[in-house]
């Protein structure tokens, strides 16, 4: 094989690899900025200011790849939404709803382009969407804000330097810049340096990429030294207009920097990806500390701005420093203080692919395992090693805390699910014309990444619910008394090992006459309704097809799409509770089990067989005596513990395997339940309680009906976990069905 | 050995590899007959152990065994192949193969015979009068000495057959 294709072959493979990271990256970084959007409505032009930024630098950062990466439609839409971000930098007022919702069209449609590039490696099939969007956002695009791709504003932009002239400076022998420039001239040079920093950068990207084809080589120098030359304009032409002392810090460095591109474009130096990279960090620099000393604190959190437009005091710049220490520490103080409202902080991270943490997460599983085997085995029986003895606690102590870590590791607090929320309740809100308020608290609370993932689709179901039939209209809460705003609290917290998420409304609560006529309707209930408690009425809305597209239209009781949350929240092994008071508002709790890697479970024996039950389904166990038990004909068992009557399950018979004794008093009963209902299973003996890990039963096996999964135990063989809802569905059902 | 001399022609590691597994299977024996499994399905043979018995499946299903951690599913040959049952004994072996679509999946054989090199030329195709449904898993028929091996097709085997029939279990059920 010639090198020159094995090069070739390679640069493709550099190349999809670059691609890849940028999906995924970007993806991230919009989800991770999204949450800022709604901040840009409030009346906190601090707030605006901080997360503006934030969003501006994804959109900035995404274009300046994809133009690298050739995508020219992706590169359009992020320039106009960067564009319209710009105009609200310049002036952080509080946004309409009309942009809001703009830029979140702008997140869709960039998302959308990304992954139409992630499927198909091009996003040209997106280029209608995206013009149609591009031309959505120019309505709110200033005119004087319209600048092409290469930086020039379109139409001619009129100077408005000398609008503002600032105080004498206080320290004459320090540089300190006569403000000829206004902060939006500032921002201009500024974007337009950046934009030919990204030039340079992508550049020196190319180089690495096309240093061994001479053709590209050839291409790649010309641009390179057409880029450099504009460069060195655009220093030249700063210096000019900033009008600083020669000895400013700014100064020296645009000198730096023009002598070393006067020699790039000169040919004196070589035009490869290290001295570009230089030539970008130099140019890089110089634009900071010139935007700096024009404008030192116009990003100051302890003299808010007010008016952009106005130029603040230039501050000498040996101050500089103490200052921008302090802004930290304000700006994290500050960001403490405002409550609810979402700030950006940027945690030091690094990315790691989810199957490494999930094969991470099976090592620390088998290596608990391994200790127990260990530390239990049989060849250590009645033998007394003292020192032994210490070393394993140890160790055992070491790997408690090592699972602990690595279980934190999939934690991430509940925060960005919850924000989303903010647009949902909006855009709903809106839609059926309520005015609704979402409050939140407990957003910290973490949870396993992959159960917040799961849980979207839910919340999103009981939010819109919560608005469309809980909350009143404006109108109706007024004759009521209420304020015309109705809130929602969407609320997170602990409890044990799950975790409780609320969401609360002030609406007109549930209404048991509809919700009864509708279920005696699809003959949910028999009759002696009224003798239900409004627990088993409430049931009936998570019935699947309760609610209907005209049961949406006749507005009778709430529940789209109910059974689908429902069943969402089963699949986390959680539970679902509704409560209600007439004229009050609906309470919708949710508990989840804080993460879907791990549970307790109580370990019972059948036979040689192991099964687990969820702790959380116990409710109590006990040795039977004969007069407990009734048998009725079909030889169904039952058992009666004080008042109530149980079935009994024994488990052998279902899972039809030899038990290990089948008189029911030499085994032991186990009462489970599960959304309210209970059942009575009949085993051996309880081998007793462990934390465990769940693994899938085989891709092979498939799903097997009353088996949630399996599990490995101390003596390295697999128990099977009991999915105890299942199995008391199979215990309803006539008895033929069983056989 | 000629073809080990062939393949030292070439700089290529991975290819000397890729060319000498080609023609490897391992032969294993269920009662008189034998099998040949291609080696690159192969990952491992380890002795008989305790197995978990999941309930309600297929009885040719025998259950899951803890690999390493792993939970690998465990199918008795004997019983998928329609031959009488047996008792384990001492030279019951567990054959560990990789499929792409279903994963790793452990055959429980009588016992492992050798590794053997078999080549095209030696191979017919597999008997079409042949009763039954069964040859379906034979690939082809390997001649070897005095005995034929029956080459198997591993995807058949694990097949979606038992998926079909557990689909009509519950549809029935559920009726």
């Amino acid at each position: 094989m010639s090198s020159k294709l094995s090069s070739q072959l390679a640069q493709i493979e550099e190349m999809q690899e670059l691609v890849n990271d940028f999906i995924h990256e970007s993806l991230a970084n919009l989800e991770r900025t999204e949450q800022l959007v709604e901040s840009l409505g409030t009346d906190d032009i601090w707030l605006i200011e901080q997360n503006i930024r934030v969003l501006f630098r994804t959109f900035h950062s995404i274009k300046g790849v994809a133009g690298f990466l050739q995508l020219a439609v992706l590169q359009a839409l992020t320039h106009e939404a960067e564009t319209l971000l710009d105009g609200i930098r310049k002036r952080p007022v509080r946004q309409s709803e009309e942009v809001l919702q703009t830029i979140y069209r702008a997140f869709d449609g960039i998302r959308a382009i990304i992954r139409a590039v992630e499927q198909h490696k091009t996003d040209v099939s997106t280029s209608e969407m995206a013009d149609a969007l591009i031309a959505h956002i120019q309505q709110f695009i200033m005119p004087d804000e319209r600048i092409d791709l290469d930086g020039n504003v379109v139409p001619q932009h009129t100077p408005l330097a000398s609008a503002a002239k600032t105080d004498t400076p206080k320290d004459p022998p320090l540089a300190t810049p006569p403000a000829e420039l206004t902060t939006s001239e500032i921002e201009q040079i500024h974007r337009k340096a950046h934009l030919l920093l990204d030039e340079l950068h992508h550049l020196a990207e190319r180089e690495k990429l096309h240093a061994q084809n001479p053709a590209l080589l050839e291409k790649f120098l010309e641009d390179g030294r057409e880029c450099v030359e504009r460069v060195n304009g655009l220093i030249n032409e700063l210096q000019e207009e900033s009008r600083l002392p020669a000895d400013a810090p700014a100064m020296t460095l645009a000198q730096s920097a023009l002598v070393f591109s006067d020699m790039m474009a000169a040919g004196d130096l070589a035009l490869n990806d290290v001295t570009l990279l230089t030539l970008q960090s130099q140019v890089a620099s110089f634009v900071e500390v010139l935007r700096e000393d024009i404008a030192p604190h116009a990003d100051s959190a302890t003299a808010p701005v007010i008016e952009p437009s106005v130029l603040l005091d230039p501050l000498p710049d040996s101050l500089l420093d103490v200052q921008t220490a302090q802004q930290n520490t304000t700006l994290d103080d500050q960001a403490k203080t405002f409550d609810g409202a979402t700030t950006y902080t940027d945690r030091s991270e690094i990315r790691v692919e989810t199957a490494k943490l999930d094969r991470l997460f099976d090592l620390m599983s088998e290596l608990v395992t391994l200790q127990t085997m260990t530390l239990n085995n049989p060849d250590l029986h009645n033998l007394n090693l003292p020192n032994f003895q210490k070393s394993a606690a140890m160790l055992a102590k070491n790997i408690r805390q090592l699972q602990g870590v690595t279980m934190s590791m999939r934690m991430t607090p509940i925060e960005i699910l919850f924000a989303k929320m903010k647009r949902v309740t909006r855009e709903v809100a809106t839609h059926v014309g309520k005015r609704v308020e979402l409050t939140m608290s407990g957003a910290d609370t973490e949870m396993d990444k992959n159960v917040i993932e799961l849980m979207f689709d839910p919340l999103v179901h009981i939010i819109r619910n919560a608005i469309d039939h809980g909350i009143e209209s404006p109108a109706e809460r007024e004759r009521l008394g209420k304020p015309a705003t109705g809130v929602i609290h969407l609320g997170a917290m602990y409890e044990g090992n799950e975790i409780l998420i609320t969401v609360r409304d002030d609406g007109a609560g549930l209404n048991r006459k509809k919700i009864l006529q509708r279920a005696m309707q699809r003959g949910l209930v028999q009759q002696n309704a009224e003798s239900l408690t409004d627990e088993e009425v409430w049931k009936c809305i998570f019935e699947p097809g309760f609610s209907t597209a005209e049961a949406v239209t006749d507005v009778s009781g709430r529940g789209v799409g109910m059974d689908v949350v429902k069943q969402n929240i089963a699949k986390m092994r959680g539970s679902v509770q509704v409560r209600s008071r007439e004229g009050k508002g609906a309470t919708v709790t949710l508990r989840i089990p804080l993460t879907l890697a791990s549970m307790d479970v109580i370990l019972v024996r059948v036979g040689r067989a192991h099964y687990a039950i969820p702790v959380g389904a116990v409710r109590q166990s006990f040795r039977p005596s004969t007069d407990d038990i009734t048998t009725t004909m079909d030889g169904l068992e039952v058992v009666r513990v004080r008042e109530t009557l149980y079935t009994i399950v024994r488990l052998h018979e279902i899972f039809q395997h030899p038990a290990g004794n089948t008189a029911i008093t030499s085994g032991i009963l186990v009462i489970v339940e599960t959304n309210g209902r209970k059942v009575c299973l009949f085993v051996d003996e309880i081998v007793g309680q462990q934390q465990t890990v769940i693994k899938p039963l085989a891709k092979y096996i498939g799903d097997v009906r009353g088996l949630n999964g399996c599990m490995i135990l101390s003596d390295g063989t697999i128990g099977l976990i009991l999915d105890v809802e299942e199995l008391i569905r199979i215990a309803e059902e006539p008895a033929e069905m069983l056989a | 050995m000629a073809q080990t001399f062939s393949n030292t022609d070439d700089d290529f590691d991975g290819l000397e590899e890729f060319n000498t597994l080609q023609y490897k299977y391992l032969v294993f024996r269920l009662g008189s007959e034998e099998y040949a499994l291609a080696a690159r399905h192969v990952s491992e043979i380890v002795g008989m152990q305790y197995i978990t018995i999941v309930p309600n499946l297929d009885r040719h299903i025998r259950g899951v065994i803890n690999l390493r951690g792993k939970v690998i599913p465990v199918i008795d040959s004997r019983l998928r192949f329609g031959l009488e049952e047996r008792e384990y004994d001492e030279r019951t072996c567990i054959v560990l193969a990789q499929e792409e679509e279903y994963g790793m999946t452990g055959l429980i054989v009588d016992a492992v015979v050798e590794v053997a090199d078999i080549h095209e030329e030696q191979i017919s195709p597999p008997p079409k009068t042949i009763k039954g449904t069964r040859s379906r898993y034979i690939l082809g028929m390997a001649k070897h000495a005095d005995k034929v091996r029956m080459i198997l097709d591993l995807r058949s085997i694990l097949g979606d057959e038992h998926i079909i029939q557990f689909q009509s279990i519950e549809e029935s059920v559920t009726a």
